[in-house]
């Protein structure tokens, strides 16, 4: 009897432990509340969660990390800044989590062009502009477009060129759902290159992963995504990559090799920018510190060194610049699925 | 050869070692903690690989995916909680078995197929990778659509005596499984405006009501039940004589393979595996009306199924690069953030991968079978503890999972609302395993079906379908499908027909 008290003591403790061990991963425990702004000058006095708007290994989950990593590792951030992953619907959950925590100062989360459109193709009616505080924008990333090694299509221009024939002669595939990342930085190459019926493109999204397999399986004929999903099957040389959507050819010894979008004739870049943002009415002692918290960082060897190593740019902007920078954008993604989905209305009526 | 020395030298190094035995009774646990499900014990393992080199890593996190799905089972068993939502279909015979004081042979019975289900998945990942990858490269959104098909096709069969209640409660799941953002247009349904319904309705905290909350509150509504369950009979697990094992040994071999090609399909996983393994034998088996009563076969389906899908996602994950499922996603993960780049050129340039992949999931599942029959002593003994104590433990073991999925309290909400729900579905003699089937099966169908159609050309919606259904695989399954569906209820009818003449 005496042994099996002990084996059952054991267990529970056992579960215990584990259990906090669950809750410390999951990040439960620190609810992020807004707390009485008692004054600025302690700022920040205890735990600042940050918020990865989606689920572990991608792009926002990697800055969200590396951030967090290059902040306390160098101790310019005194409290633990814990990562929590608030997947779901393009981002909308993180934003909707920011918008609760209204005016908190404990509580921030990183995102990039989807905030925008999540919000502009009707996912969410959550806004950039009324439920967070634009804090500094940190990077930008680019995506690229590929085909599977056997594809007839050696650059970006022959692509346009069948689709200017007929837009719905090529299933374009992404990561991100319809009318959001991937499908308009494929939009936005089509309509500089001037094809014409937008909206007929049939795109699919494979959120949860499998568009590099479907691509590769030949059910779709030309993948957008980011540069990440596609650079290990490009070494292999099962996919070709046609293009890079970024200005200039990018400084990474397999990358080097693709052309831009400007030279198959293309004259349009797309940037997938990640920024760092809090909740709305985010108190100003809060948003001045993490401002300055934020430029530090950036000059960072730290920062630099992993920029260098998930082939980011790095593109600082502060506050107010971010802001500005947030209007213009969002005005030229609006214009921009006004005109692609736009047509697809009045073709329903 | 000189590879698989390589992989078993990774494994067999002391430190290793003892690091798998590590994982894998980590794995367990976290697999029977409800709402910590497969992914997330990968996940919560991650910060556990820091230190070491990468191929040690994924060994690790392999040994961990492994356990915590083996780990599921042994709660679905005992508590009718499934740990992990894969071993879902579990709870339909073990819990049944538990109640009969049979516990400790349905424990048996599940360590041993799972056991022998990861096993045979491990190798094929090992000798037909290359082939293994083909074949995933050839399923698409409408083959998927077709076996998630098959799964919901089960809904008739289910309890046949009740087939009109049971097809209701399994449309009511598919309708839940339309709340939410539409799939491809990401453009609320069914939501009434509310935020909370957006993100739509959460497999785990819906499966952790309707299973553990409704168990709870029938305990407490009828406690007379409960003598059974912690009541006489040996309790520890036993593992299954030869001549039980023998009787089914063919399930064992067909869930293992279907589980393995299921497992290597991008967007299935271990959920559909078993779910689609439960119902392929009910069908095959020649007295499906045992089904559900707490019969051998319906442990070994499932359980073999959903260990062999874990060999099975591992598959494209390390010859392409490519995660097959959440959990090789996390994994993936953890090795890029190694520095490894994920591809076709891993396995040529560093293939003592692939084999430290497999030497870990070999000796992992066999480790597992002592390790759970270990921690299921423990856990029978928890069966003692009075239920006054242990009903309000589950359900706080219940809400922390709830929880505990996406960090938000809607979920808690929704798991509580689930419970009563699921109370008043077996009051009203309602089937909530067609309604978990519909939810869980629903979406996956849902999506492909419609990408399918986007990606099939027709000029209308039906020559659309048309095309779908020329697909060889897509066709061949679909009409199983049709006839699966309809003869539960065609055969009554005959054998009316019949009496009457």
């Amino acid at each position: 009897m005496k042994v099996k008290m002990g084996t059952g003591m054991r267990k529970l403790k056992q579960t215990a432990l584990l259990l906090v061990l669950a809750a410390a991963a999951s990040g439960c425990g620190r609810e992020a509340e807004g707390t009485e702004p008692a004054s600025g000058d302690e700022y920040p006095r205890e735990a600042v969660e940050m918020i990865a708007p989606a689920g572990r290994g991608g792009g926002y989950d990697l800055t969200m990390r590396t951030v967090a990593q290059c902040l306390t590792s160098s101790g310019q951030v005194p409290v633990p800044l814990p990562v929590t992953n608030k997947p779901g619907d393009g981002g909308s959950v993180a934003l909707e989590y920011l918008a609760e925590n209204k005016g908190s100062d404990t509580v921030l989360s990183v995102f990039s062009p989807p905030i925008c459109l999540i919000n502009l193709n009707g996912t969410t009616s959550y806004s950039y502009k009324e439920n967070t505080t634009p804090v500094a924008k940190l990077l930008v990333d680019y995506g690229c477009f590929a085909v599977r090694s056997d594809s007839p299509y050696e650059d970006l221009g022959e692509v346009m060129e069948a689709l200017k024939e007929d837009p719905s002669s090529l299933t374009i595939g992404g990561t991100s759902s319809i009318w959001s990342m991937d499908h308009l930085q494929f939009l936005v190459m089509a309509r500089a290159a001037g094809v014409e019926g937008l909206d007929q493109i049939p795109y699919s999204g494979f959120e949860n992963g499998g568009a590099v397999s479907q691509l590769m399986g030949g059910r779709i004929d030309v993948l957008s995504a980011g540069i990440s999903d596609v650079v290990g099957l490009m070494e292999s040389g099962d996919l070709r990559v046609l293009a890079v959507t970024s200005g200039e050819r990018l400084d990474n010894e397999t990358m080097r090799s693709v052309p831009t979008c400007m030279e198959s004739g293309i004259d349009e870049v797309f940037f997938n920018w990640r920024g760092i943002f809090g909740p709305e009415d985010m108190p100003d002692y809060a948003l001045n510190y993490w401002e300055e918290t934020l430029e530090n960082m950036a000059r960072t060897e730290c920062w630099e060194e992993y920029c260098s190593q998930y082939g980011w740019t790095m593109d600082y902007m502060g506050h107010e610049e971010f802001e500005q920078f947030l209007d213009e954008t969002n005005e030229e993604y609006r214009l921009l699925l006004e005109e692609v989905m736009g047509g697809e209305d009045s073709q329903g009526e | 050869m000189e590879l698989l020395t390589s992989g078993l030298a990774v494994v067999f190094q002391p430190t290793m070692f003892i690091l798998i035995i590590f994982a894998v009774f980590l794995g367990t646990l976290f697999g029977a903690l409800p709402g910590v499900s497969a992914t997330m014990a990968v996940t919560l393992g991650i910060p556990f690989t820091y230190k070491m080199d990468a191929v040690s890593a994924i060994a690790f996190l392999v040994a961990i995916y492994c356990a915590s799905i083996t780990g599921g089972g042994m709660t679905a068993i005992l508590f009718k909680i499934p740990g992990v939502p894969s071993s879902a279909p579990t709870t339909y015979d073990g819990y049944p078995m538990a109640q009969r004081g049979e516990a400790g042979k349905a424990l048996g019975m599940q360590l041993v197929c799972s056991a022998i289900g990861g096993m045979f998945a491990a190798v094929c990942m090992l000798v037909l990778s290359p082939q293994l990858t083909q074949a995933a490269l050839s399923f698409g959104p409408s083959e998927l659509f077709a076996i998630s098909f098959m799964g919901l096709s089960i809904l008739t069969s289910l309890e046949t005596d009740n087939i009109c209640r049971t097809i209701i409660s399994g449309l009511l799941g598919l309708l839940l499984a339309c709340i939410g953002l539409d799939p491809l247009l990401g453009v609320p349904r069914l939501t009434f405006g509310t935020r909370f319904l957006t993100s739509g309705i959460e497999m785990i905290p819906v499966m952790i009501g309707f299973f553990a909350v409704t168990e709870v509150l029938k305990q407490t509504a009828k406690p007379s039940k409960l003598q059974a369950v912690g009541g006489s009979g040996n309790m520890s697990a036993k593992l299954p004589t030869l001549k039980e094992f023998l009787s089914v040994k063919w399930i064992v071999v067909r869930c293992s393979i279907l589980g393995t090609v299921i497992g290597i399909l991008p967007g299935a996983g271990a959920t559909i595996a078993s779910f689609l393994c439960y119902s392929a034998e009910q069908k095959m088996s020649k007295h499906p009306e045992k089904f559900g009563t707490g019969c051998f076969d319906g442990i070994a389906a499932p359980e073999t199924g959903n260990n062999a899908a874990t060999g099975g996602a591992m598959v494209p994950l390390l010859s392409l690069g490519i995660p097959g499922g959440n959990a090789a996603a996390i994994m993936m993960s953890a090795l890029v953030l190694k520095g490894v780049t994920m591809g076709p050129l891993l396995l040529v340039d560093q293939p003592q991968f692939l084999s430290a992949t497999f030497a870990s999931m070999f000796v992992s599942n066999i480790i597992m079978v002592f390790a759970a029959i270990v921690i299921a002593k423990v856990f029978v003994q928890i069966l003692k503890i009075p239920y006054s104590i242990l009903g309000p433990t589950i359900i706080m073991m219940a809400t922390i999972g709830a929880y505990a999925t996406k960090n938000t309290a809607v979920d808690v909400i929704l798991m509580a609302v689930s419970g009563l729900i699921g109370f008043l579905f077996a009051k009203c003699k309602f089937n909530s395993s067609a309604m978990i089937l519909g939810l869980v099966l629903g979406v996956i169908c849902e999506s492909n079906l419609r990408r399918a159609v986007t990606i099939a050309e027709g000029d209308t919606l039906f020559a659309a379908f048309a095309n779908l259904a020329m697909r060889p695989v897509t066709g061949i399954v679909l009409i199983v499908c049709v006839v699966v569906l309809v003869w539960p209820v065609v055969k009554p009818m005959i054998a009316k027909k019949k009496e009457n003449k």
